[in-house]
């Protein structure tokens, strides 16, 4: 798959949406608790020995006789990670699933890297299986060529991969891309391990025309691509509309899920490209926002 | 309609389980989905006989094979009747078919449009021929063995055009005859139609038209007449021409003593010219008319006819005056080998021709012709009547061989006495004044007056009334049989004609068995391919879509 370059043009507007304080060590664009050097008065403190007297409030001085020193707001940066799902069930779909999250996760990194945040990238798949971290614009083709180069197959692990990614150190964002067409054990495990990775965790669910709209005329034997499982299914007008009913209460179980476990549910079907979601629906779900005057 | 296999019909029993196994097929095509989770819900628990019926993709499917089946059944059944279809071939052999066409005349090129059409049979049909011309008939009884017809087709050209359309009705009638039905039986006539003549018939007629329009002459009439007995002929001969401009001819006749006499003849384009001449010619010679040759037909290019020789006749008079004018006529004909008798003193042996002036006073001797001139012989079937009121003449029988060249018109008679009984042969308008009749094994003719009382002998008529009653009584003799005579003028019309029927057109494609099976087996294989490609194009849609490439 190739990413055309073109996509990222005019991107550079938006900025991954941060609803937290920025936790990087970095020094970034972003807020964060941290007190220290900055512009923007954030608090004041008694005075201890040791701090630097330019920082002491000599009005309150001589209005409380008290010595206090400003603190700063220090903007850092924001670390984000981005992890694709690359199993065998994202090869499906025109365009394929795996694609589709590819553009999204490299539009994503994109913005990141625009806001001066650092991004890490994980393709978690048995057979594609990758990270590649960034700060800086010039990591963005490292990022896109590993995307690039994903093949889906077997049956991914998101939960050792998200736990794996926990154990990488703290991130303030995390974006999961995957279809999550697992069991409801294991995809119960791997909302539980998003929620607890970053301080914000974002499930984006890449669904295809194979399960938004699969041909149901005829019956057939389904064959799960993944685990390889057989199941004889029915077709007609009757079969089309169990499904739709079956998905869609499906949907809402995720949904449902994500809200309690404080995971922000933003769908990126590939009904719609990428860049569109990027400026669409992700912004409207805050994953993204406007790079000035937003977000603070 | 009989079928060739019907057996066959068998397989269309096939239908029954096929149509069921597409109504109750379980679908086995197995779909590679990216997770079964969300198809589990749509889990097949059904029993097979309430799945859903097949929907309009596999309808369709179901159709092709079926079309496919029943075209297999068409193809093997086999259309048509059983035993094929009946040929009665008319083949034209007459004078005309010796026109020059191509390499050889047209009668060959029919004998090849035969060949032609044998080519073209399925082996279940039937072909027959019958010959028109000098010898018409069925040559090939209808046989499933196309070769013999050819080959009897190809003896009659190599044995030559001869005769005329005479029996033309004839041969169309056999044909007709070997018509088993309308519906599978067709005559097809091979004919360059000049003087064809064509009856109905019972069964459909087809035409193949052989040869084309050329510049022709020939001889299309000889006959010659004798005038006086004594070797003087009027001899009658016309030239047809199928030329498109006027052309001059000259008609040589000649017998064995070398040419009598050359007729010069203009003949207009498209049309006869005639004349008749006065020759003499020895009795018993054949008199040939020729013209130049070297057109189109040469067999009209000469005409014979053969005279009759001077066999001597045997005449007795019965009259009781030796030296009438009867006598002296009959004396001076030179082939009449005459008797005089009187009345009751009829010498026994037999005659050629009795004449009666005078009752016979006996029994007459045997003799094949008896005439009697204002006498009737006892028992005879004709009588004399009382006396004609009225004796003009008023109808003779111009067609008699009595009557050639003999007018009665105003002849004078004096006394006469009806002619009671027989076929009247000279009337008045108060009975018959002649009249001919059978007399057991003679013929018999019997006149009312005598040659005295009328003017009958004063006239030219009387010589030839003689000579006609002398050529009348000859007997046959060993007159050479005529060799070949003039076609007449329709046979030496190459331009051709009419011809009945329909243009011949041939076994058609459809009628090929062979030819169908080919054809309806490939429909059915294609069908099936195409049913294949179908269920193909379904399980295609149904495999997950390979890497796209986005790039722009």
């Amino acid at each position: 798959m190739r990413i055309d370059r073109s996509i990222f043009a005019g991107l550079d507007a938006l900025r991954v949406a941060a609803t937290a304080p920025a936790g990087g060590g970095r020094p970034g664009d972003r807020r964060s608790r941290a007190r220290g050097g900055g512009v923007e008065l954030a608090d004041f403190r008694p005075y201890t020995p040791g701090d630097d007297l330019r920082l002491v409030d000599w009005n309150i001085y001589a209005r409380l006789e008290a010595v206090l020193v400003r603190l700063f707001h220090e903007d850092r940066d924001l670390s984000l990670a981005i992890v694709v799902d690359a199993s065998a069930s994202m090869a499906f779909g025109a365009p394929r699933k795996v694609d589709h999250a590819g553009e999204l996760a490299a539009c994503l990194a994109f913005l990141a890297l625009a806001a001066r945040d650092r991004v890490r990238v994980v393709v978690s798949g048995r057979r594609a299986a990758g990270v590649v971290r960034g700060e800086r614009l010039s990591a963005l083709p490292t990022i896109v060529e590993m995307l690039e180069r994903v093949e889906p197959a077997g049956a991914a692990d998101l939960a050792s991969a998200l736990a794996a990614e926990a154990d990488r150190g703290h991130v303030d964002q995390i974006l999961l891309l995957t279809d999550l067409l697992v069991e409801p054990a294991v995809r119960e495990a791997t909302l539980r391990r998003l929620a607890a990775c970053g301080t914000r965790s974002i499930l984006l669910p890449v669904l295809g025309d194979e399960e938004l709209a699969p041909d149901l005329d005829d019956g057939a034997i389904v064959v799960d691509a993944e685990t390889g499982e057989e199941v004889p299914v029915r077709g007609g007008k009757a079969a089309a509309r169990a499904y739709a009913e079956h998905l869609a209460a499906w949907r809402a179980e995720i949904e449902a899920r994500c809200a309690a476990l404080g995971v922000v549910y933003a769908p990126a079907f590939t009904t719609a490209p990428a860049r569109t979601l990027v400026a669409g629906e992700l912004r409207r779900r805050r994953v993204t926002e406007a790079a000035r005057g937003g977000g603070r | 309609m009989s079928l060739a296999h019907p057996w066959a019909l068998g397989l269309l029993a096939l239908a029954a389980p096929l149509v069921l196994a597409y109504l109750f097929r379980r679908s086995t095509a197995q779909r590679p989905v990216p997770s079964a989770i969300l198809w589990r819900a749509l889990r097949d628990e059904q029993p097979a006989a309430q799945r859903a019926r097949a929907r309009l993709r596999h309808r369709t499917s179901l159709a092709l094979v079926l079309v496919a089946l029943a075209l297999a059944v068409v193809a093997l059944v086999g259309p048509g009747a059983a035993g094929g279809h009946r040929y009665v071939v008319v083949l034209d052999a007459s004078a005309s078919m010796a026109t020059r066409h191509g390499d050889g005349d047209r009668l060959d090129a029919a004998a090849a449009a035969v060949a032609t059409l044998a080519a073209r049979l399925r082996p279940g049909d039937e072909l027959a021929l019958v010959v028109t011309g000098a010898e018409p008939g069925v040559r090939v009884p209808p046989t499933s063995t196309h070769a013999d017809v050819v080959a009897a087709a190809r003896a009659v050209a190599a044995a030559g055009a001869a005769g005329d359309n005479g029996d033309d009705a004839l041969a169309l009638r056999l044909a007709d005859g070997l018509c088993r039905s309308p519906a599978r039986t067709t005559v097809v006539v091979i004919s360059d139609g000049a003087g064809l003549t064509a009856p109905p018939t019972r069964c459909p007629v087809a035409h193949v038209a052989i040869g084309r329009a050329a510049d022709n002459l020939g001889v299309a009439a000889l006959a010659a007449r004798p005038v006086d007995g004594l070797g003087t002929y009027d001899v009658h001969v016309a030239v047809a021409s199928t030329s498109t401009a006027e052309r001059a001819v000259e008609v040589t006749l000649r017998t064995d003593g070398g040419v009598v006499d050359v007729v010069g003849l203009t003949v207009p384009a498209g049309g006869v010219a005639e004349d008749t001449v006065r020759v003499t010619i020895e009795r018993g010679a054949v008199l040939v008319a020729s013209i130049p040759g070297g057109d189109a037909l040469a067999r009209d290019d000469e005409a014979r006819v053969a005279l009759p020789d001077d066999a001597p006749v045997a005449v007795l008079l019965v009259t009781a005056r030796p030296r009438s004018l009867l006598a002296e006529a009959l004396r001076l004909h030179p082939r009449v080998r005459l008797t005089v008798a009187a009345p009751g003193a009829l010498p026994p042996e037999p005659v050629h021709l009795v004449a009666l002036e005078h009752e016979p006073g006996g029994p007459l001797p045997p003799a094949a012709r008896v005439v009697g001139l204002g006498v009737a012989p006892a028992g005879a079937p004709l009588t004399l009547g009382p006396a004609a009121a009225d004796r003009g003449v008023v109808r003779w029988d111009r067609d008699g061989p009595w009557f050639r060249f003999v007018d009665l018109r105003d002849l004078f008679v004096a006394s006469a006495r009806h002619v009671v009984g027989g076929r009247p042969i000279v009337d008045s308008g108060s009975g018959a004044l002649g009249a001919a009749a059978r007399w057991d094994d003679r013929e018999l003719v019997v006149l009312g007056f005598t040659v005295d009382e009328s003017d009958l002998a004063l006239r030219a008529a009387f010589p030839n009334l003689i000579a006609n009653l002398i050529d009348w009584a000859a007997p046959a003799g060993a007159v050479a049989p005529l060799a070949e005579r003039a076609l007449g003028a329709a046979e030496s019309q190459v331009a051709p004609g009419a011809l009945p029927g329909v243009a011949f057109a041939g076994p058609g494609r459809w009628s090929d068995t062979r030819w169908l099976l080919r054809l309806a087996l490939g429909l059915a294989a294609a069908l099936v391919l195409a049913e294949q490609l179908l269920l193909l194009g379904l399980a295609a849609r149904s495999r997950p879509a390979r890497a796209v490439g986005r790039s722009a």
